[in-house]
């Protein structure tokens, strides 16, 4: 095969290093739902507000839209956890906050491990990590690995490309969270319908966005992201 | 982009009336839009795509789905119908890049099946419309779309769809919802802001996620629209950005707004009647011309040797795992059109993908590379068929491209067919026949909601 389309090689599956939450891991995820919600029913966006929505996807981007304009670009952070928590806020078929809490927990774990080094860039990262990471704990049971592959590797095809200068654009990141938590939604739906992944699919996404493979790792994956996110978030609900 | 060329287009799509414009370049935009409708109709009966319109159904939706009897918000009708659209891999693409462009090639853009999602979703949640209102935001909108393809070069292994058709798709929703021109512009920013991070990799694997690119490419563009309306604005210099390093490269300003009016790059598209890669279709033609109507029994054949070009010659793989698969693999479309003598839905059936005869011909297929071919491309896709029967008869033929393009551009009666078999799967005959006729008088149709009505099942 050409050069030209041959993707670079995929790390070990990102599920694997992904463990049920601890008590604290769910009481974090559960001060960040509960903030996601309230920064998006203060926004209350009549424009962008379906009037019913079945499938979940339409509510989690008027959600991550709408709290993520509380939030600026640079909260990069915030927006991925925003991405995480309105897709777990719109999921129909998540109905305790239980099972709420653990999407969030098990989500932001992933996004830590997806995240590259370094300050977050919220044209590269929002859209992108949170998609992949919010399908991750979307569907977060005890599940086979192919199904696993599936959810992450169709979710990766759903994230944004990156843009540059992403501070001069008005709420363009809360636009890019609100994609991010559709999309989560909408991979685990795809999976459900059958669709399939690309193996290759996070090795490609790195290789566009301009992560090295190498780069991206645990770094962020010892809770300290979601606490991070949590008070940025609780700052601007504020 | 710049503001001067961004505005010339939006001046030039919020004013061009029907009126201004060529009657075959309506009539070529009738005839794109009704394969478009075409071949949602077909992909509408797809297992997978049955099963979105399921999950997504809700009685109270605001918008049909497409060759079902569901009803969905108009994102997620836009989104499953640009999905069931993709799914057959028949809907039509964009120009070649002109002056050549990158090799290997990939059609510029499919603006068609992020726009009819889109805007037929539009049709059923805003201002009531006419006929011939909803063939000239095709037009206008396919236009601006095809001239974003044709003025960048997508980058190596980027996938078409998801990418420059969020911005037909956003031109399509803005127009149909009565945007200013400077809101519009605002909305064609923030749908170019918006690419998915498309992989051709993913297509020629077989992994049908790539049949929801187009799809969420409509659904952005609509939420493009609906973004701006609240507010929302791209960063600065993002068209830039986008279409001259992010995605494609190569912008060249001048082709997006010389001859606005006078050259359409919407009448340059291919359409298809073999429902997989192109790049598989020279193959086919010189196929197909050896070949029975009817299909014949594979045990026939006992070898077919296909000599093509380089990018044909690598789909390779004899034992596709899916129905995409089987749409990238040269052997088995080929000996799926010996067995059925077209290559459309049913070849791609799960039951087709087991057909213990039709792999064992695709074993038999042998593909080999002509570096003649090759050097050839882009401006022609040489290929040559040969195929010898059991009893020592042989037959070949050689072709220089596939039709389809505006040069070899099928007949009415072949679109027509098309339709009608495509139509005829989701919708009962009566109802196929109707839309056609629909369709046929678009221009006059007093109201576009008549349209939808006959397109669901």
């Amino acid at each position: 095969m050409s050069d030209e389309v041959a993707p670079p090689s995929f790390p070990p599956p990102l599920w694997t290093h992904i463990a049920e939450p601890d008590a604290n891991e769910r009481m974090v995820s559960g001060r960040i739902l509960a903030v996601v919600q309230a920064l998006a029913d203060r926004a209350n966006r009549r424009e962008l507000a379906p009037r019913s929505d079945p499938g979940g996807s339409s509510t989690a981007l008027r959600m991550g839209i709408a709290a993520g304009r509380a939030l600026g670009p640079e909260a990069s952070i915030a927006l991925n956890a925003v991405e995480v928590a309105a897709a777990a806020l719109a999921a129909p078929w998540l109905r305790s906050s239980s099972a709420r809490e653990r999407a969030v927990a098990v989500g932001l774990n992933a996004v830590g491990r997806l995240l590259p080094p370094g300050g977050g860039d919220a044209g590269r990262d929002v859209g992108t990590w949170g998609c992949i990471g919010g399908a991750i704990g979307l569907d977060f049971a005890d599940r086979p690995p192919d199904r696993r592959e599936a959810v992450v590797t169709v979710a990766a095809s759903l994230a944004l490309a990156k843009v540059d200068r992403i501070s001069s654009g008005e709420g363009y990141a809360a636009v890019r969270a609100g994609h991010g938590a559709a999309s989560a939604l909408l991979a685990v739906i795809f999976v459900d319908a059958g669709l399939t992944g690309d193996p290759e699919a996070i090795g490609t996404l790195r290789e566009r966005l301009g992560v090295a493979s190498a780069e991206a790792g645990s770094h962020r994956a010892d809770g300290n992201l979601a606490q991070e996110a949590l008070v940025l978030l609780e700052l601007a609900l504020r | 982009m710049s503001a001067a060329a961004l505005s010339a287009l939006v001046r030039f799509v919020s004013t061009t009336s029907l009126r201004d414009v060529p009657d075959e370049i309506v009539n070529d935009a009738r005839r794109s839009l009704t394969d478009t409708v075409a071949c949602m109709l077909g992909g509408s009966t797809a297992e997978p795509v049955r099963q979105l319109s399921e999950h997504l159904h809700d009685a109270a939706g605001r918008a049909p789905i497409i060759g079902s009897t569901r009803r969905a918000t108009p994102q997620d009708a836009a989104l499953v119908g640009g999905i069931a659209g993709t799914w057959m891999d028949a809907d039509s693409g964009g120009t070649k890049h002109p002056a050549g462009g990158r090799v290997p090639p990939v059609p510029t853009a499919h603006p068609p099946v992020h726009i009819v999602p889109a805007l037929l979703a539009c049709v059923a949640d805003s201002r009531p419309m006419d006929g011939a209102e909803l063939l000239r935001i095709y037009l206008l909108s396919y236009e601006l779309g095809a001239r974003i393809g044709t003025a960048s070069r997508l980058l190596p292994g980027v996938h078409p769809h998801g990418v420059h058709g969020t911005s037909a798709a956003a031109v399509a929703c803005g127009l149909a919802r009565g945007l200013s021109a400077d809101a519009l512009a605002r909305a064609i920013e923030l749908a170019t802001a918006l690419p998915l991070v498309t992989s051709l990799h993913v297509a020629m694997i077989g992994a049908t996620v790539r049949n929801a690119y187009a799809g969420l490419g409509a659904r952005n563009g609509m939420l493009a629209v609906d973004a701006t309306v609240a507010g929302i604005r791209a960063p600065e210099d993002v068209v830039e950005n986008m279409l001259s390093s992010e995605v494609s490269d190569a912008l060249d300003e001048a082709r997006l707004v010389d001859g606005l009016g006078t050259h359409w790059e919407a009448a340059r598209g291919y359409i298809k009647l073999h429902a997989c890669a192109r790049w598989i279709h020279p193959a086919l033609d010189a196929a197909a011309g050896l070949l029975s109507d009817d299909g014949m029994d594979p045990e026939q054949v006992e070898a077919i040797e296909v000599r093509t070009f380089r990018f044909a010659a690598m789909l390779n793989n004899p034992r596709p795992a899916t129905d995409l698969a089987g749409k990238f693999s040269l052997p088995y479309a080929v000996a799926a059109l010996v067995a059925y003598g077209r290559v459309e839905l049913e070849a791609f059936s799960a039951s087709a993908l087991r057909r213990h005869d039709i792999l064992d011909l695709a074993g038999r297929v042998v593909v080999v590379e002509d570096a003649a071919y090759t050097a050839a491309l882009p401006a022609r896709r040489p290929t040559a068929v040969t195929i010898r029967f059991r009893g020592g008869r042989s037959l070949s033929a050689a072709v220089d491209g596939s039709r389809g393009d505006p040069e070899t551009a099928f007949t009415i009666d072949e679109l027509e067919g098309k339709f009608l078999r495509l139509a005829g799967a989701a919708l009962d005959s009566d109802r196929a026949e109707s839309a056609l006729a629909h369709l046929r008088r678009l221009p006059e149709l007093g109201d576009a909601r008549d349209l939808l009505q006959i397109l669901c099942g």
